[in-house]
């Protein structure tokens, strides 16, 4: 109904997005976000999320909804789409198949989606390879214990006698830790079948487990309280994968050393090889927040979207606001969205193989 | 052996199938996931022959004592009547509509064959006059375009097309 | 505390929010009232208009629409033994047998006063136990759960209808159905095959709405009747308020049930129903009027199911663990608000928590007394032949069912389970401990796998455990007796 106009709206400025078009001809789409085109002004941008409302997906998905809006055009409104189904992948295989490339639809990537497309589940009908990344924030977590243990550091952790981690499942967004565990090579017990983060959480307090991860946003609210108490201890952060792909410090606990540097501790060098390759994976799987748009979507609607958050990401207020809701993370746009999220979209083989048999051999998982 | 009898006793024959065929796709997964699974699908098994023996014994006690609600039709009463005969004869329309609202579905959408299937029905199963039934039927439709207007909710679409998307 | 929640109520009653909760009292209500959407639908309605909004006025708005669901459903559990939302399936058994006696608004005021007092006492022990709840919820671990929802499993001794073993396989053959789909603590998609739709598991809302709604549709429109026998329906409103004012005592017990049974996390919201009614037939001195019409079991399960919203907020809010699928939206809304749950929703936040409690304490006085002005005319409805009322229903239903994940299967799902529903019914197999084997199967093969894989077998000698476990062989030797006597009379 509304193609019509948007073809209209693409021919009147043909000459300006060829610029745009030049840029988006080989491979990964180039940061080529000129100007706004004004292609949204007046519409209805629609982001699909694969999950029911709720979740942390689906709140990243709505702060875009209500902020964004006015840096895509005059008269822009955004709006969260609900597609509940398999974890994420029923939306996205939708997103694939029936969703039109008219640039009016992206679609919001989570690990939901991601661990079954990095496993190669068979249900999972779309590759994020062949989308054009849009935006992404990458959020961390920490991992602690319970002060019950009497630990107060990383290395300490190999001196305990009954480490017990609780999780979800071996492909929930917890596996970020147990890819850790793996890397630091740390003898533990791990419980599954935790409905989520937060009983698991809870499981902690009440001693069954001692070993626990949570995202910055339930660490935040729910963990430090406990710390103060001096009930939890903080041990190390996850990391965060910068836009060159670097593993760094996550700017929410610039003071928690990461998994790379607690492994460095312990082995005097730093972390490489197929286990490192793997960590990098599950955790830019695990902890990044994406926006894909289609690759035969409109080029000026690519480079509006692209342009809106590169706008906002320099904007005072919206980082302001950003960082009260998501934490002091960055707006990755474009390209370096892409660079974030290579680590898992362009995982090796052999990576693949180490963390299937690793997960075999120690939780008797078939990932 | 009464109709009635033999329904029941094939219906739990087709739970007992449905069990078995459970058991044996749960035997290529993990311990974790199969054990539940497994051990009600047996459970279910063995209680379901049981229940075979106790229903076939009622129905003999029954026969012996002359309770006639054992065997043969009776409308309206649902306690013993089987469902192959009058019930289904009585049933049978009903069930039509229901697929023909399916394939309505499936064909042209929700809305469509909604308001077609209400309209319809109130007319020629519910003896309705014509305004009620539009009125009824107005009503529907007007309560659910509200909803997917305001609130943004979703209908099937049909294969074809669906004419008040 | 006290002075701080006068100030709550004046922030909640200022005109420019006090609007906002009605708006959220008014989709709760019709949320309520359509089988098939509950918590979870209103809450994905209201969501998309919170952010930017007042958090004062938001969180009325949400918790508007939450607490009155509770009240609102019953009509469809009464007047056409449909069930509204997961919280009233137990209403069903006594309740619609009392409009089939042409008392439906006998039972639906009954019910609307019970859910008026269970909710304010809900409201009020969320004030009084907040502040000391924290050790409480702490308290249950994965073996006492586990314990909790065999408790829950052992009701259905009590329901079981003519034939106990038909009664036990049902809940078993329930179970199996909640076995489709991922199983707990692996990877594995169980039974599914390559249905991606079935993989999430069939939903609750279609369990329900199928087993009871399509079988009981097919057979009015077949035996072509209405659903009361009788032609004259007496008002009975004076009635089913006396109904609840002499049962004051399973009144106050059901709610008091209610708010344990909410707050304890990972227990789930659809339980509770269930136990309140076990709970009221076992108290109960002369036992043989229940499933047939007795106003207690009407009372019992919509007081606790009003009370449990209070409850299940005291994990949302304490410890930002949702309690249920609606408090699991809430969550989302109170983040996108700027509100993380947690500690701080006593101290920095508390505001916001003292217009939690007074919202759903004045939601259940609006919606009660909205439920009361409702239900003459809708209460007529049990006297219209099926045939005029059945086809607006079935769409309604459908238009529910695919709220539920928006795929053709939710569709499919509702006609199948319809006509398995049907056979049962049509084949005098009891349905209700389907539905319970269903809604606590996950529970309890998540609490079994944690409680095993953590602690061994030495959790068996846990006392809590042993306490419960003790209280369920009661239940169980309490429901083989009744049972007895009850075969004894006929």
């Amino acid at each position: 109904m509304n193609n019509a106009r948007h073809h209209a709206s693409r021919f009147a400025r043909h000459s300006l997005s060829l610029a745009v078009a030049a840029g988006l001809t080989f491979g990964v789409a180039a940061n080529s976000h000129a100007e706004l085109t004004g292609f949204y002004e007046g519409e209805t941008l629609e982001i699909l999320t694969p999950w029911a409302p709720g979740g942390g997906a689906d709140t990243w998905g709505r702060y875009i909804a209500g902020t964004i809006g006015p840096f895509l055009g005059d008269d822009v409104s955004v709006q969260v789409v609900n597609r509940p189904g398999a974890g994420g992948v029923q939306g996205t295989n939708e997103f694939e198949l029936r969703t039109a490339s008219d640039g009016m639809t992206v679609m919001l990537q989570s690990a939901g989606q991601v661990f079954p497309f990095m496993y190669g589940s068979s249900a999972v009908r779309y590759d994020f390879r062949n989308y054009e990344p849009i935006v992404a924030m990458a959020q961390g977590g920490v991992v602690y214990a319970n002060a019950e243990l009497g630990i107060e550091e990383p290395h300490e952790l190999w001196d305990v006698d009954q480490l017990i981690y609780g999780e979800v499942s071996p492909q929930a967004i917890g596996s970020m830790t147990l890819a850790a565990f793996a890397l630091l090579d740390l003898p533990h017990d791990a419980i599954f079948g935790y409905e989520s983060r937060g009983p698991a959480r809870l499981a902690l307090e009440q001693g069954e487990t001692n070993l626990d991860f949570q995202t910055t946003s339930a660490y935040t609210a729910n963990v430090e309280p406990l710390v103060e108490e001096g009930i939890a201890v903080p041990l190390f952060s996850l990391g965060i994968i910068d836009t060159d792909g670097e593993l760094v410090r996550d700017p929410a606990f610039p003071d928690m050393p990461t998994v790379a540097e607690v492994y460095e501790e312990r082995h005097g060098e730093a972390p490489s090889g197929v286990a490192w390759d793997a960590y990098r994976a599950v955790l830019s799987a695990g902890s990044i927040k994406m926006l894909w748009a289609k690759s035969d979507a409109p080029e000026d609607s690519i480079n509006d979207l692209r342009y809106a958050f590169e706008q906002a990401r320099q904007d005072e207020d919206f980082i302001a606001d950003s960082e009260e809701a998501n934490g002091p993370y960055e707006w990755l746009v474009g390209d370096d969205a892409y660079t974030a999220m290579s680590a898992t979209l362009e995982i090796s083989d052999e990576a693949l193989d180490y963390l299937r048999a690793t997960f075999k051999e120690r939780y008797d998982a078939d990932l | 052996m009464s109709q009635r009898l033999r329904e029941e006793l094939l219906f739990m024959a087709v739970l007992a199938g449905l069990m078995g065929a459970a058991l044996y796709m749960a035997t290529g997964y993990p311990f974790t996931a199969r054990l539940m699974p497994q051990v009600v699908a047996i459970a279910v098994l063995a209680l379901l022959s049981v229940e075979s023996v106790l229903t076939v014994r009622r129905y003999r006690a029954a026969r012996r004592s002359g309770d006639p609600a054992s065997d043969g039709e009776h409308v309206g009463d649902t306690g013993n009547e089987p469902v192959w005969g009058a019930k289904f004869r009585r049933t049978a329309p009903y069930l039509g509509w229901l697929a023909a609202l399916y394939l309505g579905i499936y064909l042209i959408g929700l809305t469509a064959s909604a308001a077609i299937f209400t309209v319809a029905f109130c007319r020629l199963v519910g003896k309705m006059s014509w305004l009620a039934a539009l009125l009824g039927t107005g009503l529907l439709m007007a309560a659910l375009f509200g909803l997917s207007e305001a609130f943004n909710m979703r209908w099937p679409v049909g294969y074809f097309f669906d004419p008040f998307r | 505390m006290l002075a701080a929640a006068f100030d709550a109520l004046a922030l909640v009653l200022d005109p420019s929010r006090l609007v906002f909760m009605l708006l959220g009292i008014s989709v709760g209500l019709v949320v309520g009232i359509l089988p098939g959407l509950g918590g979870v639908v209103g809450m994905s309605l209201l969501l998309p208009f919170v952010y930017g909004m007042d958090p004062h006025a938001a969180t009325a708005m949400l918790i508007g629409m939450a607490a009155v669901i509770a009240t609102a459903d019953t009509f469809p559990s009464i007047l056409i033994g449909v069930p509204g939302s997961a919280g009233s399936q137990a209403t069903i058994l006594d309740g619609y047998p009392m409009a089939q006696q042409g008392k439906a608004g006998r039972a639906l005021s009954a019910a609307f006063s019970a859910s008026l007092i269970g909710g304010l006492v809900g409201a009020l022990v969320l004030f009084a136990i907040l502040p000391i709840a924290r050790p409480l919820v702490l308290a249950f671990q994965s073996p006492h759960l586990f314990m909790l929802t065999v408790l829950g499993l052992c009701v259905v001794g009590l329901l079981a209808g003519k034939y106990p073993f038909r009664g036990i396989l049902a809940t078993l053959i329930g179970i199996m159905i909640a076995m489709l789909g991922s199983a707990p603590a692996t990877v594995t998609f169980r039974f599914v095959g390559d249905s991606i739709y079935l993989m999430d598991g069939i939903p609750l809302a279609i369990l329900a709405m199928g087993l009871f709604a399509v079988p009981e549709i097919i057979d009015l429109l077949a035996d072509n009747r209405a659903v009361s026998r009788v032609k004259e329906v007496s008002s009975g409103w004076k009635d089913g308020v006396r109904d609840t004012l002499q049962n004051r005592w399973l009144v106050l017990r059901s709610a008091a049930l209610g708010v344990a049974v909410g707050a304890i996390p990972g227990l789930g919201g659809s339980v509770v129903d269930w136990l309140s009614y076990g709970q009221a037939v076992q108290s109960a001195k002369d036992k043989s009027g229940f499933g047939k019409g007795d106003v207690r079991g009407v009372i019992a399960p919509e007081s606790s199911n009003n009370a449990k919203e209070g409850g299940s907020l005291i994990p949302t809010m304490l410890f930002g663990i949702p309690g249920s699928g609606t408090t699991a939206v809430l969550l989302g809304g109170l983040i996108l608000l700027g509100i993380q749950p947690g500690p701080s929703m006593l101290t920095s936040d508390l505001s916001i928590t003292l217009t939690i409690v007074w919202t759903l304490a004045l939601a259940n006085v609006v919606g009660a007394f909205a439920c009361f002005l409702l239900s003459r005319p809708i209460a007529r409805l049990s006297t219209i032949p099926a045939a005029k009322f059945a086809p607006f229903l079935l769409i309604v239903m459908m238009v529910g069912a695919y709220q539920n994940t928006n795929q053709w299967g939710d569709l499919i799902a509702f006609i199948v389970i319809g006509l398995f529903g049907w056979l049962l019914k049509t084949y005098d197999w009891p349905r209700a401990p389907v539905l319970i084997g269903f809604v606590l199967a996950p529970s309890i093969e998540r609490y079994l796998t944690i409680s095993a894989s953590r602690y061994g077998w030495t959790w068996l000698t846990d006392p809590i455990v042993i306490v419960i476990g003790v209280l369920a062989v009661a239940v169980v030797v309490a429901g083989v007796r009744a049972k007895r006597k009850g075969l004894g009379e006929s």
